[in-house]
């Protein structure tokens, strides 16, 4: 039965594959300059992993540094960074620094806009796993920098690689900002395979391109593993001063800043945003901005549940090592052929259910995998030593599920279903292809974009990330308040 | 307690939303079957033409019309295959040849002055150049230029590859230039662009926020800021050597399910009264002469500064998917 769970699972995430291969009827074809492509694609993405790792942990430093409530906030609103579309991220650059371009511009961007993910994911291991070896640091009188140095970024060593990879196939995978601050030189996957479907439409080159950058990361994630031993303490979700006094708070300005100016830039003409709306007749009559809220709710949380529901039912049905490894290795390829491909759900419907239920679903497609890659595979394989006891002394299948999975998977659950959720509120690549019209806030910020009306999408665009930013706190506060009651 | 009554409250709502969703669904099916036009989000847009034509079209024929939102060409096309449609609305001249390898079209019965074909009729149609704001720069009045120092790091680009204005551009400049010339043009012009941005929207938000100073647009961009925002500071650099333009075009599919009121739709978009609305909802000029009485406000003047600029024939407008592919080389060889 697991078997098949995971069979499942599998298949769902293979379906946008098969489905590109289907439509390049069997055909594949490289690129004019793919070696080209492939130098530049790798160069861009690393770089910017290396540098969103580093900031991503400095931030995570900072962050531990903070008192508990102050931090949950300070952490939701440095997360509020990868959520931003790359466009306000552009938008703060060229005010800022107008003159910096190129490479250096498109790491910077790539690692500020990935960062809090990190930072999150940082803190929450800590926290939850090296609590303990800090509070023996302190009485040892360990300093600040040598715990970090010898003691605790050793023991993290493979999260961040983890972290790495993450960032490293989110950056294959960018369009907008290495063509943005790139200028017409810049070429990555996305903006091939962007450019083979759009301009060429040649599906042979798509699907061999995003075959491509799916086996790299594979191998890469394979190679990088066997070498690298996953460590973790016992799960301890006390609060400890011992943390706070780690941490070092000046760090957190280099996540707040950013995401600071990207949002005064993103909200400076909101008056004119308003006007925009007015002129758009969007306030006159609420109906429409009223369903697209309504809607963008139930999409974000849908695809919230979906993802988080995914990771879980995966993770329930006791994959092993490999298939833990496959499933951190899957990069869902362009949000356009998940898009296509969910068309196939009930195509001839365009009824908002319908329209709904496709954006959420892709949303799951392609979030579940990173977030299974963040936290979810290197937590799990932490768990296998309980199971193996708790198989030897012949606790049944079930037992394991709701004794030792459930209750310690939980938190993670609910902090996938926030993130995600985050995310979706966002999601207008998917939605643009998968959807008959713009049902949410994302897709309307987009229509008016598309009108002359930036400020106006820009005003919805913030409304979203205001609802992300409750509806991740709020299922972030709910996984560790259970957690709290469970362990009292 | 209360973590559990939220939870389950939260259950409740989305399960609700989709039952509230699956009975507004079902109740919209049982609606006469209606013609689906398929087009872009911001033509379908409330605040866009569709609504309102859709509204006129029921009123004259009796038939329901169910706009669905395309995204760009590439797209659409594989979009059309999978999602049944009996019109497809707002295919630019730089996609018809792949539009006819890759789709089958029925002819249309619709007649009309300006360049067209029997597959595809034009809907509207603008010249596409640079659009500055008055008093913050001296306007280019030609191609070259753009090469000027005073216009340096000031101008906000679509890219060819993925933006429609964007291809427009490079053909305009290709015209009657050579291989060598178009390069060595491109590289002159480096200095002075400020982006390069993968959609119209993108370059044109980064000039309405000021960072560049110039941006290719459409003739009739001014046209917004006068109308909607009050603001007569935007203008149209006119280049006395021509411009490229941007013409939009809408066809039936051959595997259309109401064929003859798909026809019947592409006649009805050409009547002056669509044409006039389809000008001022969505700041595109019109493809009939809208009679001298009618009042369009502004739109009459530039209407009357593009009547030059108006394409001569089919040929002009196209490039052979071949041609294509060598402009797009050429310009990423040469570009920054």
């Amino acid at each position: 039965m697991s078997r098949l769970s995971r069979a499942l699972v599998f298949l769902l995430f293979l379906a946008p594959y098969v489905f590109s291969l289907i439509v390049a009827q069997g055909q594949m074809a490289l690129p004019e300059g793919f070696l080209g492509l492939v130098q530049n694609s790798l160069i861009q993405a690393a770089l910017s992993a290396l540098f969103a790792v580093a900031l991503g942990v400095s931030i995570g430093i900072g962050l531990l540094g903070l008192p508990r409530r102050l931090r949950r906030s300070t952490e939701a609103a440095v997360l509020v960074g990868s959520f931003v579309p790359s466009i306000a991220w552009v938008l703060m650059w060229m005010v800022l620094l107008p003159n910096v371009r190129g490479l250096t511009a498109i790491v910077i961007l790539h690692a500020v806009g990935a960062s809090g993910l990190i930072a999150s994911a940082v803190v929450r291991k800590v926290r939850t796993r090296w609590a303990g070896s800090l509070e023996l640091a302190m009485v040892e009188g360990a300093p600040r920098g040598l715990t970090w140095r010898l003691g605790l970024l050793p023991l993290l060593r493979s999260d961040l690689v983890t972290y790495l990879l993450t960032i490293f196939a989110s950056s294959l995978s960018s369009f907008s900002i290495p063509l943005l601050m790139g200028g017409a030189k810049a070429w990555t996957f996305e903006i091939a395979i962007h450019q083979a479907v759009r301009v060429h439409s040649a599906w042979d080159q798509v699907a061999a391109l995003t075959l491509w950058q799916w086996v790299t990361l594979t191998a890469l994630l394979f190679l990088s593993r066997s070498r690298m031993p996953l460590r973790a303490g016992a799960i301890d979700h006390r609060e400890s001063r011992a943390v706070e006094d780690y941490g070092w708070k000046p760090l957190v300005l280099l996540g707040v800043l950013p995401v600071a100016a990207v949002l005064v830039v993103l909200l400076s003409s909101a008056l004119r945003g308003v006007q925009q709306l007015e002129t758009a007749g969007l306030l006159i009559d609420g109906g429409e901005l009223g369903s697209a809220l309504l809607m963008s709710i139930f999409v974000a949380h849908f695809g919230g549940l979906l993802t988080a529901a995914t990771a879980l039912f995966f993770a329930l049905s006791r994959p092993s090592e490999t298939e833990r490894r496959l499933l951190s290795s899957y990069v869902a390829p362009s949000a356009v052929i998940t898009g296509l491909m969910l068309l196939l759900m009930r195509a001839e419907s365009v009824s908002a259910l319908a329209d709904a239920l496709r954006i959420s679903v892709g949303c799951a497609l392609v979030f579940a995998p990173v977030l299974w890659r963040m936290r979810w595979h290197v937590e799990l394989s932490t768990l296998e030593r309980q199971l193996e006891v708790a198989e030897i002394f012949g606790a049944s299948a079930k037992m394991i599920v709701r004794q030792i999975l459930w209750p310690q998977l939980r938190p993670l659950f609910y902090w996938t279903w926030g993130v995600a959720t985050f995310w979706s509120f966002g999601d207008y690549a998917i939605g643009a292809v998968a959807a008959s019209r713009p049902i949410t806030l994302a897709l309307l910020s987009r229509t008016l974009l598309e009108s002359y009306r930036l400020e106006a999408a820009a005003i919805l665009i913030a409304f979203g990330l205001f609802l992300g930013f409750l509806s991740y706190l709020f299922f972030s506060n709910r996984g560790e308040r259970n957690v709290g009651r469970k362990m009292s | 307690m209360r973590g559990k009554w939220i939870a389950g409250s939260v259950m409740t709502l989305l399960v609700g939303s989709v039952g509230i969703l699956y009975w507004g669904n079902q109740q919209k099916d049982e609606v006469a079957k209606p013609l689906v036009v398929m087009s872009y989000a911001s033509f379908t847009a409330s605040w866009g033409p569709g609504p309102e034509l859709a509204k006129r079209f029921e009123a004259k024929t009796g038939v329901p019309v169910r706009f669905v939102q395309a995204d760009d060409a590439g797209v659409l096309l594989q979009r059309l295959k999978l999602v049944p449609a009996d019109v497809v609305l707002g295919l630019d001249q730089s996609v018809l040849n792949g539009a006819r390898s890759e789709m089958r079209w029925l002819p249309h019965v619709a007649k009309v002055d300006f360049p067209h074909d029997d597959l595809f009729v034009p809907i509207d149609w603008a010249p596409v150049g640079f659009v500055y704001r008055e008093g913050e720069l001296a306007p280019p009045s030609s191609l070259d230029d753009l090469r000027l120092e005073r216009f340096k790091n000031q101008i906000a680009l679509e890219d060819p590859r993925t933006s429609a204005p964007g291809f427009q551009f490079l053909s305009w400049i290709a015209r009657g230039r050579t291989d060598v010339e178009l390069k060595a043009l491109i590289q002159q012009m480096h200095p002075s662009i400020q982006s390069v941005s993968p959609s119209w929207s993108q370059a044109y938000g980064l000039f309405t926020r000021g960072t560049a100073k110039l941006v290719l647009s459409y003739m009739t961009s001014p046209l917004y800021h006068q109308v909607i925002e009050r603001d007569g500071r935007y203008r149209f650099a006119s280049f006395p050597e021509g411009h490229a333009v941007h013409v939009e075009f809408a066809g039936i599919l051959a595997k259309c399910a109401r064929c003859d009121r798909a026809r019947e739709f592409l006649q009805f978009l050409l009547l002056t009264e669509n044409q006039k609305l389809i000008m001022e909802k969505n700041w595109m000029l019109p493809v009939v002469e809208l009679p001298a009485t009618e009042d369009v406000g502004p739109f009459r003047e530039v209407m009357e500064a593009a009547r030059y600029l108006k394409p001569k024939d089919m040929s002009t407008l196209q490039l052979s998917a071949a041609e294509r592919e060598r402009l797009l080389k050429l310009w990423s060889e040469a570009s920054p």
